[in-house]
Order: structure tokens, then sequence, then C-alpha cells
């Protein structure tokens, strides 16, 4: 009672007041939790003796405000402008929330901030007053508790309980059953995460921090197993939409919000912001392309070389390579042998392109627990994670393997070029000191998966990536300035001929390439054919024609658009142009179908999941999380305990039911009593 | 300008028709404020032709509905197309029984504004929602949720009506303000008070039912997510707002200047949330999909924000 008689009554009426002065007393409190916390992370205490700790000092606190100011605090406690301050004060702290990156490490937080004007600030916070776990920090936690202690007092004061007061008093303990239900939450609170193989039962999870399920770190144990019979990824039925672009912008591109149209035969309609009208001729649900590059002198220069390759068989492949594209410029044996490449001209500078070169950088990919991660091989590099290593040991150039499975020596030469190439050798070494030789190869990560299934845990997958390399060491170059063909190999010339049409050029025993046609300003002439087959609907290649005519003019142009072309067709000199695509790709749904099991096999619990459809088993909430697009035998599940869920759940009922009760039935039953 | 005049064109008919009624009403609306002549058939005019709009509204998002097949909220561009629904049915609703011309007026300011805005986002196509929103709560969250915002718009509106109405009003004279109010006797005031609460009530149950709903989608009731933190602060500061009617130390009018502030803080609730910096941590920001090594997680990929 010695602030109560300390005090002068003006001034705690005033204190009582001035929201200005309250909030600078709300600084001061949240200053002091501030420092407590730092007292608390000395002593190295882990998140729920943090808890137990701020509850032993807010009962101390209690204990000394009931014996040395219980009149000033319950009056404060109970004053509108303190609540109002303290709305202000909590909204104002959540909104910094908003404002600094939430759980990041400081050295990112100095990337981030270290050079704005406003940096200084944010990264004072972060250093010392916890901005970086805000919402879980002692002074946000002191705020709410501030608050109940409020809306309890205010609860108690509002005495007798009469039935028009019900609603207040719900509103008020509502506050405090909500806080209650969080502060339960703090014990005991898991939430774990596995990728689960089908068929595969699991008792093990790993507990993560916040919703994020790479977060992964110690284990959890489940009392029963749990089993993936099956993961099933359910998708929309693709839709193919015609996007009309009729704003160029000056620089090859359209605007970025077309007007799109269903697309459907028979379809007229005038364009927007143009007087040019649109017709689709037809639309094929499923074509087959049957276009091919031919000569217009009205289009603009693009050369294409039709050419016939010989490979001693009786059926030539006949193909067209265009120099001005990168990707379809050149052709690649898919034997790894040769490489067939037309360019526009031949400079010498460009000889030491054509050799076999090695990769410039060498990365290894890992995914596991729905997280990729990757780093560059370094040899004798340890690659460390919490339940398990990753040791560097070697690459290699070609095929690594010596002898073939039945212990005979292996040609290389006889090696399917699929498995040449670059190999890397990895060491994976668990917690529990067992050692598994892993190797991997970047051109067949499909070889490599089956080739480690054996040694690798469940879910955890790992790539070897190479980029910068030639893999070819000869190629065949035909250049349209000098009209030439040039047999190169690992920058030698070897032979050179003129580039004459319908003259096979010879280039290796029983293989030939024939120049049969050069067009200068080529251009694909479209034409599809219905497909009579049927196929999946994922397998097939819709395809429309329309015609767009200027009624101004009288001219009319026509196309046939496929639903596999990304970039639009161009029409009326590349004013106007159309794209036929696929409106979305998004998943439907993902499903798991789950079971739990006990230890003596009996089903305890079955259910499929799916995003928004959990399995509910004695308190413990199965969610579908993710999955891997790579495997599909592969579901991630959360598993979430959560105690004090119900009671935060019946401070929901309370305050909207005690809303309602407050604003609108009081008066009513105010006036049935006559009051 | 340039690209609300291009992407009009672009737009579907019943937008097109929905803008012009809207429009028209609001020059109605105005007209009949400020000319004394042909008041009462000009006003008439502007209320019919502000239904004839909301309905136009109604029939787009039903429309869309169906070929959707899924509530018509997924888009930024539906999302206004919702809130000028609910909205306009409170402020028309109002309008029809208050006779409060200004009122319509403002209304139609904002639904206008809103619909502008949609105008230049153009993200109009009709779009699959992803597996989170897929859910039974979609609806009653985002219509309550839509609800509150468009209540506390009403209140705002009348936190404004209250600010710039002074003095008394000779109802009997053909004035501005007697025009404006309709010609009878308006307490803004507890008009206001009436549609905070109303707001709140609906902010509150929005944040529930979010919670609710968040439970089952991804584990937790309240994730101390951006798009969250702002709905419980404009729920706070409207909660400080009611607070304040009961205090004797602030005059009427500072609460209807911090009631009138508050409502920025919805607008920033509902459009600021990409300006964020922790948007990158928040499960409710889509505008952007995410890159396809990313888009495994299947909680909240490429939903939209509202």
């Amino acid at each position: 009672m010695i602030l109560d008689k300390v005090a002068p009554k003006a001034d705690q009426r005033l204190f009582r007041d001035n929201i200005l002065q309250q909030n600078l007393a709300l600084i001061i409190w949240v200053c002091l939790w501030i420092l407590i916390q730092h007292l608390f992370n000395s002593l190295q205490w882990n998140d729920v003796q943090q808890i137990s700790g701020f509850l032993a000092v807010l009962i101390i606190i209690t204990g000394l405000v009931i014996g040395f100011a219980s009149t000033w605090t319950y009056k404060l406690l109970t004053s509108i402008p303190f609540a109002i301050s303290q709305l202000v004060f909590i909204a104002a702290a959540t909104a910094l929330g908003t404002l600094i990156l939430q759980e990041l490490k400081f050295s990112e937080y100095l990337d981030l901030y270290g050079s704005v004007w406003w940096g200084d600030l944010a990264l004072l916070l972060v250093k010392y007053a916890f901005a970086y776990d805000l919402y879980r920090s002692l002074w946000f936690l002191s705020l709410l508790a501030l608050l109940s202690a409020s809306t309890l007092a205010v609860a108690w004061k509002r005495r007798p309980y009469t039935l028009p007061r019900g609603g207040f008093l719900l509103v008020h303990l509502a506050t405090s059953v909500i806080l209650l239900g969080g502060l339960l939450g703090k014990y005991g609170f898991v939430r774990a995460f596995n990728e689960l193989k089908q068929n595969q039962p699991v008792s093990i999870f790993w507990k993560v921090k916040g919703p994020d399920p790479g977060d992964w770190k110690n284990p959890f144990s489940l009392p029963f197993f749990i089993r993936l019979d099956q993961f099933e990824v359910v998708k929309h039925d693709p839709e193919y939409r015609l996007y009309a672009f009729t704003q160029p912008d000056g620089r090859g591109g359209f605007e970025d919000n077309p007007k799109s149209y269903d697309a459907e035969a028979g379809l007229k309609a005038r364009l927007p912001l143009t007087w040019k009208r649109l017709e689709i001729l037809q639309a094929l649900p499923d074509a087959l392309n049957r276009s091919t590059w031919i000569n217009d002198i009205t289009a603009p220069e693009n050369p294409v070389l039709q050419v016939m390759l010989g490979t001693g068989t009786s059926n030539p492949l006949l193909g067209f390579l265009v120099a001005q594209d990168s990707r379809t410029q050149r052709f690649n044996d898919p034997q790894g042998r040769f490489a067939l490449v037309f360019s526009e001209e031949f400079k010498v500078n460009d000889l030491s392109r054509f050799k076999k070169s090695e990769p410039k950088s060498h990365l290894v990919q890992l995914t596991f627990a729905g997280k990729t991660f990757d780093k560059e091989f370094k040899k004798g590099s340890i690659w460390d994670f919490p339940v398990f290593k990753l040791k560097m040991i070697r690459l290699f150039n070609d095929f690594p393997f010596k002898n073939d499975p039945n212990g005979k020596p292996v040609k290389i030469e006889t090696v399917p070029p699929e498995l040449r190439g670059n190999w890397a050798e990895l060491e994976l070494i668990t917690n529990d000191g067992q050692q598994a030789k892993i190797l991997l190869s970047s051109r067949n990560p499909e070889f490599s998966k089956s080739l480690n299934a054996a040694n690798l845990p469940p879910g955890l997958s790992l790539q070897y990536q190479t980029s910068g390399e030639e893999a070819f060491s000869q190629f065949v170059v035909f250049s349209k300035k000098d009209m030439k063909i040039r047999l190169i190999e690992n920058a030698q010339i070897l032979k050179e001929s003129p580039l004459l049409f319908d003259r096979p050029f010879i280039f290796k025993n029983g293989f030939s390439a024939t120049p049969l046609a050069l067009l200068l300003n080529a251009r694909v002439d479209g034409k599809y054919i219905p497909n009579t087959q049927v196929r999946p609907i994922s397998e097939r290649n819709p395809a429309v024609q329309i015609s767009l005519s200027d009624p101004r003019t009288g001219k009319t142009e026509t196309a046939w658009l496929d639903g596999r072309e990304a970039k639009p067709t161009t029409f009326f000199d590349k004013k106007i142009g159309f794209i036929y695509r696929l409106k979305d790709q998004e998943a439907r749904d993902f499903r798991s179908k789950i079971t739990l099991i006990d230890p003596s096999g009996k089903t305890l619990a079955q259910k499929e999941i799916s995003v928004n459809d959990p399995l509910v088993y004695k308190g413990l909430w199965f969610y579908q999380s993710n999955y891997n697009p790579e495997d599909p035998t592969v579901s991630g599940i959360m598993v979430v305990y959560e105690p004090g869920l119900w009671v935060t759940y019946l401070g929901f009922a309370m305050i909207v039911i005690g809303t309602i009760w407050m604003f609108y039935l009081k008066p009513i039953i105010k006036k049935r009593q006559g009051v | 300008m340039m690209s609300f005049y291009f992407n009009f064109a672009k737009a579907e008919i019943g937008f097109q028709l929905m803008l012009i009624a809207y429009t028209v009403a609001c020059i109605a609306y105005a007209l009949s404020i400020l000319r004394s002549k042909y008041e009462s058939e000009i006003y008439k005019a502007a209320r019919l032709i502000f239904l004839l709009g909301w309905c136009v509204n109604v029939y787009i998002l039903v429309s869309r509905g169906i070929i959707a097949g899924r509530p018509p909220f997924k888009t930024f561009y539906e999302s206004l197309l919702y809130f000028s629904f609910l909205f306009g049915l409170l402020a028309l609703s109002i309008e029809w029984l208050k006779k409060i011309k200004l009122l319509g007026f403002l209304s139609l300011i904002i639904i206008l504004s809103a619909e502008l805005f949609a105008l230049l986002k153009q993200d109009i196509d009709i779009v699959t929602v992803p597996p989170a929103l897929n859910s039974g709560w979609f609806l009653p969250h985002v219509t309550i949720y839509f609800s509150g915002y468009s209540s506390v718009t009403v209140a705002f509106i009348l936190s404004i009506l209250a600010l710039i109405r002074t003095g008394t009003i000779n109802l009997d004279k053909d004035s501005f303000w007697a025009r404006a109010i309709g010609r009878q006797e308006v307490n803004f005031e507890v008009l206001h008070r009436d549609w905070v609460r109303i707001g709140y009530l609906f902010l509150l149950g929005g944040l529930i039912t979010g919670g609710l709903w968040a439970k089952f989608a991804w584990s937790d009731y309240w994730a101390w997510d951006p798009k969250e933190n702002w709905g419980l602060i404009s729920w706070l500061i409207y909660g400080a707002v009611l607070h304040m009617h009961h205090t004797s130390f602030l005059k009427s009018r500072t609460v209807l200047k911090v009631s009138a502030a508050s409502w920025f803080l919805i607008l920033f609730t509902y459009f600021g949330m990409s300006y964020l910096p922790t948007k990158s941590q928040s499960m409710h920001i889509y505008t952007e999909p995410l890159p396809p090594d990313e888009g495994k997680d299947v909680k909240g990929v490429n939903r939209e924000m509202y």
C-alpha cells in the first residue's frame, strides 16, 4: 500500500488518464522484460525454462503489487485510458514484427539492414530487444500478460454479475482464456515432420520449430507406427485458352495482360483496341504437327538448312538446322559420337569452341525433408547435417567402375554413353557411425538413384550436377557465309568441302551429312491434323487455327497456334500476337492414405488425408505437408501436438458470444427487465 | 490514365456496364445534392442506377462463381468485385432506409476507386484455386472478413460526415446540407458507433474463422503471419475506438478522427501487404507464383491475397 499512500490522489488520477505517460510506463515495462530475458539467456535457459522463469517473475511482481500498491494498480488496470494505451501499444508492437523479418541469422540481418538509413535502429532492436523473434520474446508476452491482468481486473470490478453484464464478463474473461490456451501450448507443443516412403512404416519424426518443414532438428518418437499406403497428386483437367496481345511494347514484346478467349471453333470477336476481327477456324483437342519450314521472301532473314543424315542404315534422318536459334542450330547424336552445327559465319576464333571440355563447376544437390541444399564439390570437405554427414571423396572424368557386377573387367568403349561423363564419389556417415559409399552420375541421375537406393535413408536424394562442359569431340559445321562444310575434331579441322546441295559429306565410317536446301527467309508453314489415337489428357497437344482480318483493308492472315508454343505468333507486321496455352497448372489436391499401426500390427486409425483435412488421433494432428515431384511414392507428413487448443477455442467462443451479448442482447435483456 | 483506358477496353462487358452504371449513379447523386432543380427525379434515378450497377455486380460474381466452380474471390480483381458487392449492399440499404444522399455519393466514390484499382491490376482471368483454398472455410471466412471491411468503411464515411457537418441545419431551408442528408435529422455519431460495433464484430469473426481454418490447413490457428498480424492490429485499434466511446477525457470529435484514421489500417491490411519487408514470410501473399523448386510445399502455393 506504499505507493497508494505516497502518490497524491490528483497525480494518480492524472496518470490514469494520461495516455502518453502510460505509454512511457509501458516502454519501461518492456525494457524491464528485455533485461530479464538477457539474464535468462546468459543462464542458457531453453524456451520452456524461459517461460517458466517468466511465470515465476510474474508471480513475484503480482505478490509485490498486492503487498505494496494494490489499490493504485487495481485502479490503473481498470481504467479505460490504460486499456486504450495497452491496445495501441500491443498493436504497435505487433506492427514492428511485420517490419523486421523474423527468425533470421544476425549475418542475414547485417546483409539486409546494414546499408539502409534506418538499418541501425533495426539492428539495435534485433541485437538487444529480441526483435528477431518478437512474438515469442518475453517483453511481448509481458504485454499480453498485462492485458490479461487488466481484463481480469475489469471483469472483477463489474460485480455483481447480472444477466445484462454477462456479455461484458465473457469478453473480458475470454482474453485470459485464449492466452491461457496459448500458454499451455508452450508446454509440450510438438511440430515434427518426416517424408514417408510408401509401405515403409516409421515411428520417428523430426521436430521443426516453425511452419517450415525444412527446419528439422531433433527426433520425435510416436508411440505407434505410421505407414503411407498411397500418395496422389490430383490435378485439374488442363484447360487451354487463346490469349490476344494488342499492345506491342516496341521491343518485340507485348503487354502482360492479354485478353483471353475460350478456344472454340466458330468464335468470332473484335479484338480490343483495334478494328481487327478474330475468327477461330478449327480447334483440335489433340493434334499432330505436320508443319515444315518454307522459304517466304516476305519473311525476315532467317537462314535454315535442310540436312539429311545418313547413318549406314536404310532410314536416313531428315532435319532442319536454324542458324539464329542456339537451341535448334545444332543436332546432337543421341549416342554422343558427333554433333551437326549450322552457323551463319565460321571464324577461325570459333575453333576453340569445337572441342571436348571439362565442366567448369561441380555441384552436389541434396534433397531431404522437403528442402533442397546445394554445395560445390570440394575434395575432402564434409557437409554436416544433424543426423548424418556427407564427405566429398573424389571426382571421375568417366565411368568409375573397373569391373562389372560379375567381376569381369569393363571395356570403357562398351559402356552406354548415358553412363559415361562425370561421376562423383561421396561417403555418407550416419550418427551411429555407419558409413556408405555413394556414387553419382552427372548424366544419369535416375541410374545413380537406383545404384544408391540401399544406402540412402528414405526421403533423401542426392544429385551431382556439372555445367560449362562440351560433351562432344567431333563436329560437322555448315557455314552459310563461305558455303563450306568442315569436319572438326578437338578444335582441329580434319576435312573441308564446299557446301553443295544433294552431295553427301562423309565424315565418319558409314556416316554422311547431305545438305538438301538452304532457306534464307525461312518461316514455319503450320499444318496440324487431328490425332485419331486416344492419348491421356496430359499427353495431348491441342492446336487452333485462327484467322485475323482487317475490315478496313480487307486483308486476312491465317495461322495455326500450337498449345505447347510459349512465344506469341504475330500478325499484321508484329502488331498483334496470339498464344494458345494452358491456363494454369495448379494441383487440385494432394492426398495421402495413411494408417496408424500399434507395435503388434493392429490398425489404430486410417484416413486419406489431404490439405485442409488432417487425421486427428488422440490429440495428434497428421497433416499433408509437402511432396516430392520426382518420387510419387513419397509424401511429406507433419504431426502436431498442441495441448491447450480446446482452451483457446473456448476463448474464441466466449469472445464472440460475449461481443454479441454485449452489443445486441444486452439492450433487449434490459428492456425486458424494464431497466 | 492510358492504362485505365486500355484495361477498360479489355474488360468483360459486364464489368464495363457496372462501371458505367456506378459512375452515372455517382454523378446523379452529386447533382441531386448540388442542385435543387429536378432534385427528387435525379435522386430517384441515382438510386435506381446504383441498384442496377449493383445487380450487374452480383451477376458478374455469380457467373464467375459458376464458371470457376468455386467462390468468386481468388484473384485481386475478384476480391475487389466481392468487396464492392458487399459494401454496395450495405451502402445501398442504409441509403435506401435513411435517405442520406451524401452517404450514397461517398460510397460510390469508394466503390469506383476499388473498381478502378481492379482495372489497374487486371488479373481478370478465371483461375483455379490451390489446395489450401479448396475448403469449406473459404466462403465464410472471406465473407465475414469482407463484411467487416465493408462495415468499417461505412463507419469511416459516417465519421467523415460527422466531422464535416458542423452546427445545426435548418431542414426546411433549401441548402447543401439539407439536400445532402435528405431533409431529415441524422445523428451521425450514434450511427457511426453502431457501424464500428458491427465492423468490430465481423473483423473478430474473420480472425476466428481464419484461425479455425488455419488449424486445419496449416496446422496453426495463429502463426504470427504478417497478414494475420495486420488483421489483429486493425481489430485492436477498433477495440481501442470502442473503448474511447466510454471515456470522458476524449472529445467526441477526437474519437471520430481516430476512427477515421483507423480505416487506413484496414486499407493497409487489404492492399499493403505486398509492401511489407516481411512479405516473403507471409503465407497470405501470393501475387507471384513461387519458383518451381519451392512449389513442393503444398500449403500456400500461389494463392491470392486480400
